[in-house]
């Protein structure tokens, strides 16, 4: 299980670092960009409460975090020695009142709890531990998901031909193997689709290969420079290989 | 953070840039504070560069907004903060937080400088 520990000042120039701690997290997590951007806000939340609220001037002191990787969920751990103070007691501001009557605190809490699957505190002898949990869709070794395109695609045709792509997507797909083989003609606009697709697998730190180009289709991926963005294979058999060997990686 | 400061008629427009967090928030709530203290009321944030927001941050754009709607020139006239260019990020949190419906939200800050 891939998991770090971390221990910083607690004071406000530590948010830098321990915004690099929590990227190391979400990265080994492979998590989407957004999913990353949601438990770095979070973090920062209950980071930035123990370093206003825990602790007084006169008497520093420090947080210790660590985070965890298991089964499909990243968990970060705060643990301070400062005053106890339960987040999850604190009653979510009212978001809906009108502008005069908006309280300006509370938010960094309930963004906390907005953000994250599951937010749990305890304390005791040893301090308060404050346990940020986010789930985060798995990277599945095995489901590479084959699609092979027919016919042209053109402006006309690709949004159609791409569309049971696009559902796999939609639903979670990382590993998307799309075979060219019947393919006859590609245009700016099933170029586009395919770039679509790569761009989406690329946030979520998904793969997209390409195979069976015939010489006209290749044609068109070289002339745009797109054979060096993409990574294609003659045969879909050479396709599935390369994306097993870095399966273990 | 970067504050970058420029004077209108209409407006003074503030484009600020970078983390507005727990760190740099109160660089924001300085610079606006002495805004107020120079009479100017009217104030447009430029958010189009903002890369990140936390709760620190929001609670200036709250405590700031209710000081400059304090100020009124005519019953009907008065000063405000407005805000213009949120990007997706910036407007998630917004959202999430009913800040969306809290605050007069431009496109860009042209517009927003054109609304006084």
């Amino acid at each position: 299980m891939p998991s770090a520990s971390l221990t910083v000042p607690a004071q406000l120039d530590s948010l830098a670092v321990i915004s690099e701690f929590v990227n190391s997290a979400t990265h080994r997590a492979k998590m989407s960009e957004r999913e990353a951007w949601q438990v770095q806000l979070a973090v920062d939340e209950a980071a930035t409460n123990v370093i206003q609220h825990a602790y007084s001037e006169d008497t520093p002191g420090v947080i210790r975090l660590s985070w965890l990787v298991d089964a499909g969920e990243l968990q970060i751990t705060l643990i301070d020695n400062g005053r106890p103070f339960d987040p999850t007691q604190v009653p979510a501001p009212d978001i809906h009142s009108p502008f005069e009557d908006r309280q300006a605190g509370g938010l960094g809490i309930y963004l906390m709890h907005k953000l994250m699957d599951k937010v749990s505190f305890d304390f005791d002898a040893d301090g308060n531990t404050l346990v940020l949990c986010k789930r985060f869709a798995e990277p599945n070794a095995v489901a590479v998901q084959r699609f092979a395109l027919e016919g042209r695609l053109d402006a006309r045709n690709t949004a159609t031909a791409l569309a049971p792509v696009n559902v796999a997507l939609a639903a979670g797909a990382r590993t998307i193997l799309i075979d060219l083989q019947q393919v006859t003609f590609l245009s700016s606009s099933g170029l586009r689709a395919l770039l679509l697709v790569r761009r989406e697998l690329n946030e979520r730190h998904g793969v997209l290969v390409l195979c069976g180009l015939q010489p006209q289709v290749e044609e068109v991926f070289a002339m745009t420079g797109f054979s060096q963005v993409f990574e294609i294979f003659r045969t879909a058999g050479d396709a599935l290989a390369s994306i097993e060997s870095r399966e273990g990686a | 953070m970067e504050i970058t400061h420029k004077r209108m008629n209409r407006a003074d427009l503030l484009t600020i840039g970078g983390r507005l967090d727990a760190m740099h928030a109160p660089a924001l709530k300085q610079k606006i504070e002495e805004l107020f203290g120079e009479g100017r009321y009217r104030i447009v944030l430029d958010m189009s560069h903002l890369e990140y927001v936390a709760s620190p941050g929001l609670r200036v754009l709250i405590e700031s907004r209710k000081k400059a709607r304090d100020w009124k020139l005519t019953d009907l006239e008065g000063g405000d903060i407005r805000l213009a260019g949120l990007p997706d990020r910036i407007r998630e949190v917004f959202d999430l937080t009913g800040f969306t419906s809290l605050f007069e939200i431009f496109p860009n800050a042209t517009e927003a400088v054109g609304s006084f």
